[in-house]
């Protein structure tokens, strides 16, 4: 796949077109991925709604029956669930039985002497991560243009 | 459903091996036909349970995971081993060896597998690190 950027003063919005020759995965996850960016979900916070995007959302926990947005620096409280917050976006992937991640903001996951399992985030923040889960996460990088072995 | 054929599979493949070498060490004899296909039966019912277990109980600490699973395998494994007659009441710790065994060897090939799982996805995060730069 060959990647072409042009750089044009004159447009007010970026725009992203995707040649291919047929439609495959890959072509329907890259056009997925760009419809996505402009998705959003709404959370609450003292009390204030709040218009997230999607591809902002690092991850999101189930706490009590209790859904909650994690962005890089707020807390958001959803009426969601979080198989809902899943569905929204191919990036976003279980890490835990409570737990979605947006693998994009994965730093690396680390096994612990306990063995428990632990993702590092961008921003620093851990989370643990459930072995079941594993294969889950794999899948999606894989999804996502890795190599597959 | 591919991936749980496959570890379904997988598991069978090595309870008939440790089996085998059992049976001929005690016994010096092999299994029969009949008993395979119990066997196959029973460690489909094992994966079936293994899968609804890990769906539904999250506990914070994966070695009382593992022990909840040990005690659940031997559970479905003496009780179908009984019906069955796979053994009499005063031999019982041949098959709780058995499964001892058999659960070490599966154990292992889960942790090597997702262990390689972690350095694939570790090495995922490190190439688009590289293109983001």
């Amino acid at each position: 796949m060959r990647l072409i950027l042009k750089q044009l003063q004159d447009i007010s919005e970026t725009e992203v077109e995707i040649r291919y020759a047929q439609m495959d995965a890959r072509i329907h996850n890259l056009i997925k991925q760009v419809e996505q960016s402009k998705q959003y979900l709404y959370g609450m916070e003292n009390g204030r709604q709040h218009r997230i995007l999607v591809n902002d959302i690092f991850y999101a926990e189930s706490v009590d029956r209790k859904t909650y947005i994690y962005t890089k620096l707020d807390i958001f409280h959803c009426e969601l669930k979080l198989y809902q917050i899943l569905m929204k976006n191919v990036d976003f992937v279980q890490a835990s039985k409570s737990c979605v991640v947006n693998i994009n903001v994965l730093e690396n996951i680390r096994t612990l002497l306990n063995s428990r399992m632990e993702g590092t985030l961008i921003n620093g923040e851990k989370i643990t991560i459930s072995r079941t889960y594993i294969p889950g996460i794999r899948a999606a990088f894989t999804e996502k243009g890795g190599d597959a072995e | 459903m591919k991936k749980f054929i496959k570890d379904w599979l997988m598991n069978f493949a090595i309870i008939v091996i440790v089996l085998y070498v059992f049976d001929f060490i005690l016994y010096g004899q092999g299994g029969n036909k009949v008993f395979i296909f119990q066997l196959l039966f029973v460690t489909l019912l094992i994966r079936l349970l293994a899968k609804l277990t890990s769906k539904f109980i999250s506990l914070y600490y994966p070695v009382l995971e593992y022990l909840l699973e040990f005690a659940m395998v031997n559970i479905v494994v003496l009780g179908s081993g009984l019906l069955l007659k796979w053994f009499r009441l005063e031999n019982i710790w041949h098959p709780i060896l058995v499964i001892a065994v058999v659960y070490a060897a599966a154990f292992v090939l889960d942790l090597t597998r997702t262990n390689r799982d972690i350095a694939f996805i570790n090495e995922q995060i490190k190439r688009r690190r590289g293109f983001g730069k």
